[in-house]
């Protein structure tokens, strides 16, 4: 048998320190029942958060990586949707059986979200304070006053001007950038332990991302919180991220933190990706390097690597079997045959990441 | 890069009333030329005017005052039907690969639509250039069968910079191409636009919010905010020397994808957010925001001056 296939896996990859982890996924399996097939949207997506840490999943569109933080949420719709297997441990629970009702005293309070379109995400017939204040009245059983009072200081907290006037608006009456400044502000209401950040500054121009993306970095300084950032965009994940895990086709394909991701990084596709970004900071080079090729199609995966078909490196092994997750560092994991210690030049890798040898 | 003029814009002016007594300033006084072989690139954020100015430019909206000369000739004031001859020198790709194809035409018509308009080429020839035009873009010629939906954000974005080329213009004006797509098919299609201007010496204008990628496909930047370029200049010099305040806001809002560098840079963002455009006061229209704003910025309008050659700003500072 191919190491690192089959069902075990990713138990050697399991920590003693994990109880200072605050949100430990393990192998999710997530699919999604349509008219034309079935959709592996999520293959097996392990992956953990330590208390006050932040992690950013990177990937493209069609990755897994909101359907990954949806199953966190209990908001995966079901049906189409369907958990295959895995296991969600929040603070020491296991969440993926957690009936309806439970999960209700969950979300809001231990976890908060903020999602990449404000205008969605806040309901358009209630003001913004209402919408602050609801939460609170729900979760922490405030009386209306006092809620409405919580809900201005929020609004402050996040730096909205006249946040009492601005509370008693509805949510056209504010801009984009105000918009998401709100959504933060419910997300924070109950003080939750962890904040989920779905994209929160795609939508936005960039001088308005940099004012989004520095009150994060203060709230978290300031307040310890603990941030999972979904993005594609890797000038964010490099100003927020302190660990990062890079998605492709449902699964996990690198794991470890920003500065071996961004600089050592083990996997094809990570380095291709951080390739095909022009930077601002360097001179211009005359092609960017890009990948050739489309994501696979999630109905038929590939049995082997998925990333297999766009790679430059690709053997015939990858095509058949999917590899890993090796160790190439401390905390740093990647899922590529290149790594396999039957490879004769994997000492030279190594040698260039400036890894470890096990 | 050549010496020629392929497209020069005077004092373009486009307004839209919005209501009885007001009027949004969508583009607002703005002057450029760009030379045969040139690619200019316009940056700004939402708002700014830089998707108007395209199709103001294209003439797809009519201008309210200025002059749009294409390869030396007023095509400001020519009717719409005098106008085929522009239209087939001057081509636009659009922003949404979704919204800007027929969902019911195939591919094969898509592309064959402006051959036909323009009566470039019937039956066999007609299709053998749609199949090189569908190679030209890296699409196989047996897509000319299916339609829109069967194919990803990338690859109607390739169809649309081939039915953009299939008229041979000399002039294309891009809105935003690249912002819908994924950052690695991003790459594909940016690569695919520089080869193609540089094989067919096309000039261009390259609109777009991303200043890294336009600084790496242009010749030349066009800052906008509000209506207005504050800042025009060679690419290099724009982003190694930003004069304006506004310029060197949005460099620096812009994160850089290395972890160590993002750490150590001074983050100061901009307060505020962009004005209306919608009946603008007098003065400078980024004086509200403005680090460096002085008096003379809410009382009198800047206007675009050279600081070196042919680096052009509009600001106080700077006279």
């Amino acid at each position: 048998m191919i190491p690192g296939s089959g069902s075990r896996r990713w138990t050697y990859m399991a920590d003693p320190k994990s109880d200072s982890r605050l949100l430990e996924i393990q192998d999710l399996q997530i699919s999604f029942h349509t008219y034309a097939g079935e959709v592996h949207a999520v293959r097996g997506v392990s992956l953990s958060v330590e208390k006050s840490g932040s992690l950013a999943i990177v990937g493209e569109s069609g990755c897994g990586k909101t359907v990954t933080m949806q199953a966190v949420m209990k908001l995966t719709p079901i049906p189409p949707g369907e958990i295959k297997s895995g296991s969600i441990v929040f603070n020491g629970r296991e969440l993926i059986h957690l009936s309806d009702r439970d999960m209700q005293s969950v979300r809001g309070k231990d976890i908060g979200m903020i999602f990449q379109d404000p205008m969605t995400g806040l309901n358009p017939t209630m003001t913004v304070g209402v919408q602050i204040a609801e939460t609170l009245v729900r979760h922490r059983r405030m009386g209306k006053a006092e809620a409405w009072e919580k809900a201005v200081e929020m609004l402050e907290l996040v730096e909205i001007p006249q946040a009492s006037l601005r509370a008693s608006q509805y949510p056209h009456q504010f801009s984009g950038g105000m918009r998401q400044r709100a959504m933060i502000a419910i997300a924070l209401a109950c003080d939750p332990h962890l904040i989920i950040a779905d994209e929160p500054t795609t939508s936005l121009d960039v001088t308005i991302q940099a004012q989004i993306l520095e009150l994060l970095q203060n709230l978290q300084n300031r307040l310890g919180m603990t941030i999972i950032l979904i993005t594609h965009n890797l000038g964010v994940v490099a100003r927020i991220a302190r660990h990062i895990s890079v998605m492709y086709a449902g699964k996990v394909v690198e794991t470890g933190t920003a500065e071996q991701v961004f600089h050592n990084s083990a996997h094809p596709y990570t380095r291709a990706l951080l390739r095909s970004v022009p930077r601002l900071d360097l001179p211009t080079r005359t092609d960017l390097e890009s990948i050739p090729g489309t994501p696979p199609d999630l109905f038929v995966p590939p049995p082997g690597c998925a990333f297999a078909a766009r790679c430059k490196s690709a053997m015939q092994v990858c095509l058949e079997h999917d590899a890993g997750p090796y160790r190439v560092g401390d905390n740093h994991r990647v899922s590529c045959w290149l790594w396999d210690d039957r490879n004769p030049h994997r000492s030279d890798l190594f040698l260039r990441n400036g890894g470890i040898d096990l | 890069m050549r010496d020629e003029i392929a497209l020069e814009v005077k004092d373009l002016k486009k307004y839209f009333r919005v209501g009885r007594h007001a009027v949004l300033t969508a583009v607002d006084g703005v002057s450029f030329e760009v030379r045969k072989e040139e690619v200019l690139g316009v940056v700004g954020e939402s708002g700014c005017g830089k998707t108007t100015l395209g199709r103001v430019a294209a003439r797809l909206y009519e201008p309210t005052s200025g002059s749009i000369i294409f390869d030396g000739i007023d095509v400001t004031n020519v009717l719409d039907e005098d106008l085929l001859w522009f239209r087939r020198k001057l081509q636009m790709v659009f922003q949404d690969p979704y919204a800007s194809l027929d969902p019911r035409m195939t591919v094969g018509e898509i592309i064959g639509e402006p051959i036909d308009i323009h009566r470039l080429a019937s039956g066999k020839e007609r299709v053998e250039r749609i199949h090189y035009l569908l190679g030209l873009v890296g699409l196989n010629p047996e897509h000319a069968n299916r339609f829109p939906h069967e194919f990803s954000g990338g690859q109607r974005q390739r169809i649309g910079i081939a039915r953009a080329l299939a008229v041979d213009p000399e002039f294309i004006i891009a809105d935003e191409p690249i912002s819908s797509l994924d950052v690695s098919i991003q790459a594909q299609v940016v690569n695919l636009l520089s080869r193609l201007q540089e094989e067919r010496g096309l000039s261009f204008i390259f609109i777009a919010h991303d200043l890294s990628m336009v600084r790496h496909i242009s010749h030349r930047v066009a800052v906008m905010y509000l209506g207005k370029v504050v800042e025009i200049a060679p690419s290099e010099g724009i982003y190694r020397t930003p004069l304006n305040p506004y310029t060197r806001a949005l460099m620096a809002a812009n994160p850089i994808p290395d972890p160590d560098i993002e750490r150590v840079r001074a983050h100061v963002p901009l307060t505020g957010e962009v004005s209306s455009p919608v009946n603008p006061p007098p003065g400078c229209r980024f004086a509200g925001r403005c680090p460096q704003v002085a008096d003379v910025c809410n009382r009198e309008d800047p206007v675009l001056k050279e600081i070196e050659s042919g680096h052009w700003v509009s600001c106080f500072l700077y006279s």
